[in-house]
């Protein structure tokens, strides 16, 4: 029987070791933590409950260009079966302390609750746990989620050493200043593991594809294991979790309480969430004329304006990536033959709001922008630098039949990169995130501030906006927003 | 308490040493001739005596205080587990944080089905199967016994009967099988370890079958009014005892003395 000492010095001899001394490294780390139990020295952690507290940021939602990402104060709770393999986080988001800048639904109106779950190939958002089982209960579908959530459960400190031992042969051990380094493979990507000189898992860093960053490194850090358990079972989990997402905190956590113990962590997937379908919908652009020469874009979450020149289209954002830009200037194409898109707007720099620029460029398209993203844009794609134009304050485009008028927001706590649109000769108003409509027959909810500072620029702008076509939600007339903000 | 395990893997060593399996013997009626002391014993899903490195009394650096640890977080880590309703999701996990004082079987009381598992002895007649029980060490719910009519008679019906720990169990043969089918407990007993406990609506179905000198046993909870779903217990092995001179030890007296000296909820 292999003692603990035959792992310590396993673990300690680590650096002189050939790759395919990987598997003893990772049984050292294993014993560290104490998942190696039992007189067969199995690893018997199957499922974990933790919780903590600390920040959930936002990513790609910052409130300047390439500041950090804004932040979410939370409750955390997180249940594991790696069993299964499943996953049940259950976050309660408040507004942090100081002031509140920046995307992803930055301020909310109360506290709010998010319950996501994964199990196996299922990925569900739930309105209680287990919902779905509950009368009045929502499981809503995610399947889009499920390889992230479970990504998420691999690179807990538990979880990535069982995905490093499953990997056999593959995963190979190194140094790096005197500390042990696992790599292997994981559902197409290399994860590396770094432990610490007590053979604990100190950092883990994956990968992932985003439409704004391409490659992203995802690296979490584990810092100030302790066993946190109400009842003592001598297992260590980290105190401390920081996890960054390009170049920022995405999660700062500060773990008070484990339970690796609890045998009764389930995970049931409800019958909705098992038929619903796993491809992802397709993407769907639906073009409406609103006005003489302006084309609304709608079709998905995000939705895209085109303005028709006389020669040319101005286009209004191309969102969230590749796939959505495509299909939104196939649409122009289709809707406005014959015309150059000359003229791509982004009204500002949050990642679902970017992901597609690029794309729609592509074909020679100059990008017009916020001044402050310029330099923020050209470092993340050089190639960029000589087709961005930076708006200072204000640009018009015209040509004698028609014009465009974009300008500055002022105040906006949600971006203060923001641009809005205006068509003159139409009175349409087109602005992403400052004012989303409510749906036409939900009540009106508490006044948003955006909604105040909007209609507080038009004033200052001196715009006489009638209608509406916002990137979110539904094209209304300046008096829905009239009506929202109480000024009727 | 720890003397469970030590049960276990006394009565797994044992299990180690027997023949392979025989031919099933049948009685006069053609069914399967399950007579016998089934105290052999097996291997259980986390022990296994083939397993050159297994050591029966081995933990984290080798102490007893970590041989109680490992040995709670080794046995509370089977994946298969009863599916409650979500409402009940938070009682079963207080139910098990607390199981020091919740659990009846560490109070004396007796296991009730399905959690007794299967019989040590079995007597069987054409028309009824008597099982005999001696618990573990660490459970003091003493012998026990159940008479099965296998005549063909139904069920009481479920408001006539008093709730009882092993309830009402009518039993027919399904081919080789024998399946027991039980009725009518009360809601006092837990189905096993971790806060797993039912409603008096449970209905448990037994399967029994033999092998050679081996016995699978089986058991199925229904519970509608507590779990989203039947659960399939794990299926467990026992080996007859090859002396036919065999007869059962009788259970230690259960006289509680430790659970008020318990200072943390530290598992057993």
């Amino acid at each position: 029987m292999r003692s603990p000492v035959f792992f310590i010095l396993a673990a300690l001899a680590a650096s002189s070791l050939p790759a395919q001394d990987a598997a003893a490294t990772i049984k050292a780390a294993e014993y560290a933590l104490g998942m190696i139990r039992g007189p067969r020295r199995v690893d018997a952690i199957n499922t974990l409950e933790y919780w903590g507290a600390g920040y959930t940021y936002a990513f790609g939602q910052a409130y300047h260009p390439g500041a950090p990402w804004p932040a979410f104060k939370v409750t955390y709770h997180a249940s594991i079966s790696y069993a299964l393999p499943a996953m049940r986080v259950d976050i309660t988001r408040s507004n942090p302390e100081g002031p509140v800048q920046g995307g992803g639904g930055l301020p909310l109106a109360a506290p709010q609750r998010q319950i996501q779950v994964v199990s196996g190939d299922f990925a569900w958002n739930e309105s209680v746990p287990g919902a779905g089982f509950i009368a009045g209960s929502t499981a809503t579908p995610a399947p889009g989620a499920a390889a992230d959530r479970l990504l998420q459960l691999w690179v807990t400190p538990f979880g990535v050493l069982k995905m490093a031992e499953r990997a056999g042969t593959s995963a190979q051990l190194s140094t790096e200043a005197g500390l042990s380094i696992i790599t292997f493979p994981l559902g197409g990507q290399t994860v590396k593991l770094s432990l610490n000189s007590k053979q604990q898992v100190e950092r883990v860093e994956t990968h992932s594809t985003n439409p704004v960053l391409g490659d992203t490194l995802a690296e979490t850090t584990y810092s100030d294991y302790k066993d946190l358990g109400e009842i003592t079972s001598d297992v260590l989990f980290p105190s401390h979790i920081v996890q960054k997402q390009g170049g920022f905190p995405v999660l700062d956590l500060t773990i008070t309480k484990t339970d690796p113990n609890n045998p009764y962590v389930v995970f049931p997937v409800p019958d909705n969430v098992e038929r619903a379908p796993k491809t992802p919908v397709p993407v769907k652009v639906d073009a409406r004329n609103v006005a003489p020469g302006v084309w609304y874009l709608t079709g998905g979450t995000h939705h895209s304006v085109a303005v028709e020149f006389k020669n040319y289209v101005a286009l209004v954002e191309c969102p969230l990536d590749d796939e959505r830009a495509r299909a939104v200037l196939d649409t122009v194409k289709r809707t406005i033959p014959k015309k150059p898109i000359r003229y791509v707007v982004n009204t500002h720099h949050h990642f679902d709001h970017l992901g597609g620029l690029r794309a729609c460029a592509a074909d020679g398209a100059t990008i017009l922008t916020q001044a402050a993203n310029k330099p923020y844009y050209e470092t993340l794609w050089p190639s960029t630098r000589k087709i961005i134009e930076p708006i200072a304050e204000k640009r018009v485009i015209a040509d004698g039949t028609q014009s465009l008028e974009l300008y500055h927001l002022q105040g906006s706590n949600h971006a203060d990169t923001m641009l809005i649109g205006y068509v003159p000769k139409a009175k349409v108003l087109i602005e992403a995130d400052v004012y989303t409509p409510a749906a036409a027959d939900a009540p009106h909810g508490p006044v948003v501030k955006e909604n105040v500072n909007l209609n507080d620029n038009l004033k200052r702008l001196g715009l006489d906006v009638q209608q509406i076509t916002p990137l979110h939600g539904r094209a209304v007339t300046i008096s829905d927003l009239r009506q929202a903000i109480g000024a009727n | 308490m720890s003397r469970l395990c030590l049960w276990i893997c006394a009565g797994a060593a044992l299990a180690a040493t027997l023949s392979p399996a025989a031919e099933t013997p049948r009685t006069p009626d053609g069914h399967p001739d399950l007579n016998g002391v089934w105290n052999g014993g097996a291997a259980g899903p986390f022990i296994k005596v083939d397993d050159p490195n297994a050591s029966l009394l081995a933990a984290r650096d080798g102490t007893l205080l970590n041989f109680e640890r490992d040995n709670t977080i080794v046995r509370r880590s089977d994946p298969n587990k009863p599916l409650y309703k979500p409402e009940f999701w938070e009682k079963v996990q207080q139910l098990d944080q607390d199981g020091n004082k919740q659990d009846p079987s560490y109070g004396c009381m007796p296991a009730g089905v399905p959690r007794m598992g299967p019989p040590v002895q079995i007597v069987q007649t054409p028309k009824e199967m008597v099982f005999l029980y001696v618990s573990p060490p660490a459970q003091g719910w003493g012998d026990q016994y159940r008479v099965i009519p296998t005549d063909g008679r139904a069920h009481t019906p479920l408001q006539d009967l008093d709730g009882t720990w092993k309830g009402e169990s009518i039993g027919h043969w399904d081919g080789d099988t024998l399946v027991v089918d039980t009725i009518g407990f009360n809601d006092t007993s837990w189905l096993d370890i971790g806060g797993y406990f039912h409603s008096e609506n449970m209905h448990v179905i037994e399967r029994l079958h033999r092998d050679g000198d081996t016995l699978t046993w089986q058991a199925t909870v229904e519970d509608p009014d507590v779990l989203i779903k039947p659960w399939v217990m794990n299926p467990r092995t026992q080996n007859l005892n090859p002396d036919p001179k065999a007869v059962l030890a009788e259970s230690l007296p259960c006289v509680e003395r430790d659970l008020s000296h318990l200072v943390t909820k530290e598992h057993h």
